[in-house]
């Protein structure tokens, strides 16, 4: 595993030094390569897939533009999963400040899933995701979809392991929680299933 | 078994990607408590739900978007034509670090304000320029020793030799007679540059720190930030935490405009860009060749 890891690490510096010369093929690579892995998280963290084309393409250009201040000793995925949560933050807080007639405007071809329109488990956490803190959603969705190690989300999140950990127990509860409250987990009538 | 200790080990083993179900210890437990069990049950659902979620995939032109938009930006006037001063060496000399929050609006959201300060910038710098022209050192001049990294001075001359810099360059306390040796002219060209105008520069930092201090901060907003000495990252809420501003970047891009593109990127692009046309054609300055 440490050796898989070692040449993806190769490829990917290989590949940023080539960006870096200028040459358009490597950055096209770069964006193949990782863009399912920053849509995934702008999708969870902004519940709209246009606005997760959005944040997607703008972390890719702020990437290009900062490649050069990428330190090859550290992860990439990190450093380029900690610009796409910026991206999603600061694109959550600018529609918060949005007047509310124009949000409700957006993206009608992509609603979020209201509460009535769920009708699987997937959405019903999916329902539940979107009300929870923000840090707690970056973190659980790189936790268990993206399935990052504990110090990559450190390392994205900029926090210590111990916090990242904190988020992701507290993000479970408060899902159990949710998920609970929608009548999704029942609390007496079925016994724990034995896998 | 404690509940407690029950979550607690149902998230140890979650945390190491293991299944609750086959562990049974937890088995004893929520076999006689049925708030645990619903807690087991939940988790379970839980994360049936997540490996359920579809896959999304991005659109078909995503990555044809991204390579058209930064080829764009590439191919503006400017981007790219990447001297070693304007690509590196003034970013470090703007360290210029989280700026003072404040809540949003009044004169800095306007963009008529904008523009008119990144002209006042830009004609501050100039004037910067003229005025202090007579001081800045010229081709010939020696150079201060504690400008340069120690890995950069040769060992005899570190802690052994001071120079004091200036137009009228004296050199005192030189044992190995070596100070003589380094002059201006023998320097690599960017350090000429960089060294001849560091007093401009210094003083175009200062100026912006100054006023970046008024510029707004979306309320609300949070920021991952590095600390330029140590390296750590962490995250910041610009309205609750400013202190030691000026040590820290964004982690991002370490690009200090990225805090508020809207309002900082036109007055950096226009002073820096005046900056560096200035450094193109002052007197006693080659220019640089691309690499």
């Amino acid at each position: 595993m440490p050796a898989e890891h070692d040449e993806q690490a190769a490829k990917i510096r290989a590949i940023v030094a080539r960006c870096l010369a200028g040459e358009s093929l490597a950055a096209t690579e770069l964006v193949d390569r990782f863009r399912q892995q920053v849509f995934g998280l702008a999708y969870r963290m902004l519940g709209q897939r246009e606005d997760a084309e959005d944040v997607t393409q703008e972390t890719f250009v702020r990437a290009l533009r900062s490649l050069r201040s990428w330190d090859e000793n550290r992860d990439f995925i990190p450093w380029l999963l900690a610009i796409a949560g910026n991206r999603c933050r600061t694109f959550l807080a600018a529609k918060s400040r949005r007047p509310k007639f124009a949000s409700e405007c957006d993206h009608l071809p992509d609603p979020a899933p209201s509460p009535a329109a769920v009708r699987t488990l997937a959405e019903e956490v999916e329902l539940a995701l979107s009300g929870i803190r923000t840090e707690y959603r970056q973190a659980f969705v790189l936790f268990h979809e993206q399935e990052l190690s504990y110090s990559e989300i450190a390392q994205a999140l900029g926090c210590p392991v111990g916090t990242v950990k904190t988020w992701v127990h507290r993000a479970r509860r408060e899902l159990i929680d949710r998920l609970r409250a929608r009548d999704v987990v029942g609390e007496q009538n079925s016994a724990v299933r034995r896998i | 078994m404690q509940c407690e200790e029950f979550e607690s080990r149902l998230n140890d083993l979650l945390d190491e990607r293991r299944n609750p179900l086959d562990d049974a210890t937890l088995a004893a437990h929520w076999n006689v408590c049925s708030p645990c069990a619903a807690l087991v049950r939940g988790q379970d659902a839980l994360l049936e739900g997540v490996a359920a979620w579809k896959k999304v995939e991005p659109s078909a032109d995503l990555t044809e978007r991204v390579i058209r938009q930064w080829e764009s930006i590439q191919a503006q006037p400017g981007y790219g034509q990447s001297t070693e001063w304007d690509s590196a060496e003034l970013p470090s000399l703007l360290p210029i670090g989280l700026v003072k929050a404040e809540r949003s609006g009044g004169f800095w959201s306007d963009r008529r304000n904008q523009l008119m300060a990144g002209a006042a910038f830009a004609t501050a710098a100039v004037l910067m320029v003229v005025a202090s022209l007579d001081s800045f050192r010229k081709p010939g001049d020696r150079v201060p020793v504690a400008l340069r990294t120690p890995a950069e001075q040769s060992v005899p001359m570190a802690g052994a030799s001071k120079i004091v810099a200036g137009p009228n360059v004296k050199t005192a306390g030189n044992p190995q007679g070596m100070a003589s040796q380094i002059t201006f002219a023998s320097l690599p060209l960017v350090e000429q540059v960089t060294e001849t105008y560091r007093p401009l520069l210094e003083e175009t930092d200062r100026t912006f720190r100054k006023s970046l201090g008024w510029l707004p901060i979306p309320a609300g907003s949070q920021w991952l930030t590095q600390d330029v000495v140590s390296g750590t990252i962490k995250a910041t809420d610009p309205l609750r935490d400013n202190s030691n501003l000026a040590q820290r970047k964004p982690a991002e891009d370490a690009s200090w405009d990225a805090f508020a593109p809207e309002q900082v990127a036109p007055l950096t692009h226009n002073a820096v860009r005046s900056v560096v046309a200035l450094l193109r054609v002052l007197p006693g300055v080659e220019q640089p060749t691309h690499q």
